[in-house]
């Protein structure tokens, strides 16, 4: 009972002190369900409206400062003012904007994942982790003209491809199964089950969302085992995992999936950038 | 002035005074904190122990030496059976000496004499590794893959073939497990087996994790050795572990092979055996080359003044006794967990540090300039002799060397701390090194 009392003081505490943040949710309201548009970064009764940041400080529209230890949720490598980045991009704001061509960076860009990722044999970028788990998913169904997808309990690829708690209504309406994270003998049984169906595996080498539990090397090591046997891509998810080495884990474990995403860091969040990779046929 | 040609010879060092648990005093009063076992993975129990003193002047007052020739003695039998008693079956009988270096020299002129005894006198090639190190003597440094510790010596050695060493860090590729790597190093064996010929080769010498000295303590990875076993086994080559270093307990194992499941024909233990109190060695032999030997010459052809030293081996018996009866070889397990808790913690994200590696509480750090492209510091910049220089200033004793990558560039600085450390002297450690480190690096500037 006490700690629910307090609990209620430090609410009202930060209502109180937080009228600007509390002014600009109702306002949000209006025109967003919610008052959001990235519900991760919702809490009640509303969350803080940041101003400005500043290496790894941030300042909300009421004034506090505080220090960053979310990091734009894995993908703030830099911080909030790296002065190698901010230069690039006002070098590029200053060559003029929408030109309708390839870009002189892009090419680079890839050669230099490329060189660094074992899987990477070629790649197409686009706007965030979301989009290039979709992308990566539609190739592998188009390519193997099979329907299915395996993923793992409590996974998270994206906004519609949310699998803790059984899924979720959002999700994109594609023929999932799914199967429990780092448990070799139930997850092998589920490839067997469906392998005739079977386009894709996508998982994530170390367990994000459901609170960054790493994959057992032999786990990986069957999962690539078995989608080479039936015929699967084996895509993944390394869209947060990228920043853990060099090679991303994939470099780490040595275990190569067919099909790579990557989103947040690569871009360290200064713009959108992600991209799904394949190796060759 | 001093009468000793010094390593350096327009140095003198500090001269050591007293020591205590994982402290060591100088004549000027100057107290170290002990990270590395009396500065090589030596003194295994921390300085000072009432158990090993009582059994050394006990000894002492009854024979200290008697040559082995006319006699053995009640603590070099003892000894030998407890060291057998904790080795895997098989390995059965023990040669004493008085060192590491020695111990190598003992288990090359072993296997040579089994292959004499077998009746196939063609049998006398060794092949090692590269960035190996089994001693300073000339047979121990023929076998040593350390380019700058042999090369003035180069005329006097024998020649041994030398194949790649399992060293995950710079030559595991990005799309290879750590399986697949051991199995493609070890392949190397068998290339070099049929290259020379499998008539001739006697034996191959290894260490299951590689001395401090020269590779920083590259552990060998998961199948690596038991590959290696089953190719010394396909073509009868005697298979030498060299535990000097890495055994007695340090990486958590009696043995450090026994984590890799395979069992030598020889193991040459050494260091932490006597725990510092003693010099002291041994070699542990399979029962196949103890029976060799009694079925045919019945005679061991090799011999040194002080094997089987009585008051050594009284001292190594009341170290290995200690070190059970505290629980030393599981607490090296969980304080190496520890330590390696703590380096990740302090240095894992360290600009300069490319590998914290290692078993149990023998641990290698790997310096580089880039981590990205595992580029080493300038060897001219000899970063290795500054950050032990900053490190004794700072009051703390580690063994960093260079030369890590092939002789020449890489710096490493090896841990290798008492097996009974205690917490807070890790967590102190680590915290000078941290230092340490930092100083070394800002004097590069």
């Amino acid at each position: 009972m006490k700690a629910a009392g307090r609990l209620d003081d430090l609410r009202e505490a930060y209502v109180r002190n937080h009228p600007e943040s509390c002014a600009r949710h109702e306002r949000a309201q209006a025109w967003m369900p919610g008052g959001n548009t990235r519900s991760v970064l919702h809490f009640d009764p509303f969350p803080l409206v940041i101003a400005s940041g500043r290496a790894d400080m941030l300042t909300d529209v009421d004034g506090y400062e505080y220090i960053d230890c979310a990091g734009e949720f894995s993908a703030g490598l830099y911080g909030h003012s790296d002065p190698v980045i901010v230069a690039a991009l006002h070098e590029v704001l200053d060559n003029g904007l929408v030109l309708s061509g390839p870009n002189t960076a892009e090419s680079e860009l890839a050669e230099l994942l490329c060189r660094r990722f074992p899987s990477l044999e070629r790649l197409r970028f686009c706007n965030s982790g979301t989009e290039a788990n979709l992308f990566a998913l539609l190739t592998a169904i188009d390519a193997t003209g099979r329907k299915r997808v395996l993923v793992f309990e409590d996974a998270y690829h994206g906004g519609v491809l949310t699998f803790a708690g059984g899924g979720s209504p959002m999700n994109v309406p594609f023929d999932f199964v799914t199967a429990s994270f780092n448990d070799i003998e139930s997850a092998r049984a589920s490839v067997k089950r469906h392998e005739d169906d079977l386009a894709a595996i996508l998982v994530e080498p170390l367990l994000g969302a459901a609170g960054n539990i790493p994959a057992e090397a032999a786990f990986l090591a069957m999962l690539r085992e078995e989608a080479t046997r039936c015929g699967a891509v084996l895509i993944f998810d390394e869209v947060k995992t990228s920043r853990l080495g060099r090679a991303g884990l994939q470099g780490h474990y040595g275990i190569v999936p067919d099909m790579t995403t990557l989103g947040k860091n690569i871009s360290a969040r200064a713009c959108p950038l992600a991209h799904s990779a394949a190796r060759g046929p | 002035m001093s009468a000793i040609l010094h390593r350096k010879t327009d140095t003198v060092p500090p001269a050591v005074a007293q020591a205590d648990g994982l402290w060591v005093t100088d004549s000027d009063g100057r107290r170290y904190l002990d990270a590395v076992s009396g500065g090589a993975a030596v003194s295994a129990i921390g300085h000072r122990d009432e158990r090993v003193r009582d059994a050394i002047l006990r000894q002492f007052d009854a024979v200290s030496y008697a040559h082995g020739s006319f006699f053995t003695s009640e603590p070099a039998e003892e000894l030998a059976a407890y060291l057998v008693g904790k080795a895997p079956a098989g390995l059965s009988k023990v040669v004493f000496c008085s060192g590491g270096s020695e111990a190598v020299e003992t288990a090359l002129k072993l296997a040579r004499q089994y292959w004499v005894e077998r009746g196939e006198p063609g049998r006398g090639k060794i092949i090692a590794r590269r960035q190996s190190y089994h001693g300073a003597t000339l047979g121990a440094l023929s076998v040593g893959g350390n380019l700058p510790r042999r090369a003035l010596y180069e005329p006097l050695l024998f020649e041994a073939e030398l194949i790649a060493p399992c060293y995950a860090y710079r030559e595991r590729r990005e799309d290879e497990t750590e399986r697949d790597y051991g199995l493609r190093a070890a392949a190397e064996l068998e290339d070099a087996i049929l290259r020379l010929g499998p008539e001739t080769v006697a034996a191959f010498i290894a260490e299951p994790v590689v001395v401090g000295a020269t590779l920083g303590c590259a552990p060998a990875v998961d199948g690596y050795l038991s590959e290696v076993r089953a190719i010394c086994d396909r073509y009868g080559v005697l298979l030498i572990l060299d535990e000097i270093m890495c055994g007695s307990g340090r990486t958590g194992y009696r043995f450090a092979f026994e984590e890799d499941g395979v069992v030598p024909d020889i193991v040459t233990v050494a260091k932490g055996l006597g725990g510092g109190f003693v010099p002291m060695g041994a070699t542990l032999v399979h029962d196949r080359i103890a029976d060799a030997i009694a079925a045919g010459s019945g005679a061991l052809a090799h011999g040194f003044t002080y094997m089987g030293h009585a008051l050594a081996c009284a001292a190594a018996l009341a170290v290995q006794r200690a070190v059970d009866e505290d629980g030393l070889v599981a607490a090296a397990a969980a304080s190496g967990t520890a330590l390696r808790r703590m380096l990740e913690a302090s240095l894992g994200q360290h600009r300069h540090v490319g590998d914290i590696r290692g078993r149990g509480l023998f641990i290698g750090i790997e310096l580089v300039a880039d981590r990205e492209t595992k580029a080493p510091f300038d060897p001219a910049a000899k970063l290795h002799a500054v950050v032990k220089a900053s490190a004794m200033e700072n009051g703390l004793m580690i063994y960093p060397s260079g030369g890590t990558i092939d002789g020449r560039a890489g710096d490493h600085i090896l841990l290798a701390p008492a097996l009974n450390a205690r917490e807070d002297e890790l967590a102190e450690i680590v915290a000078r090194l941290g230092r340490s480190l930092d100083a070394a690096l800002e004097t590069l500037k």
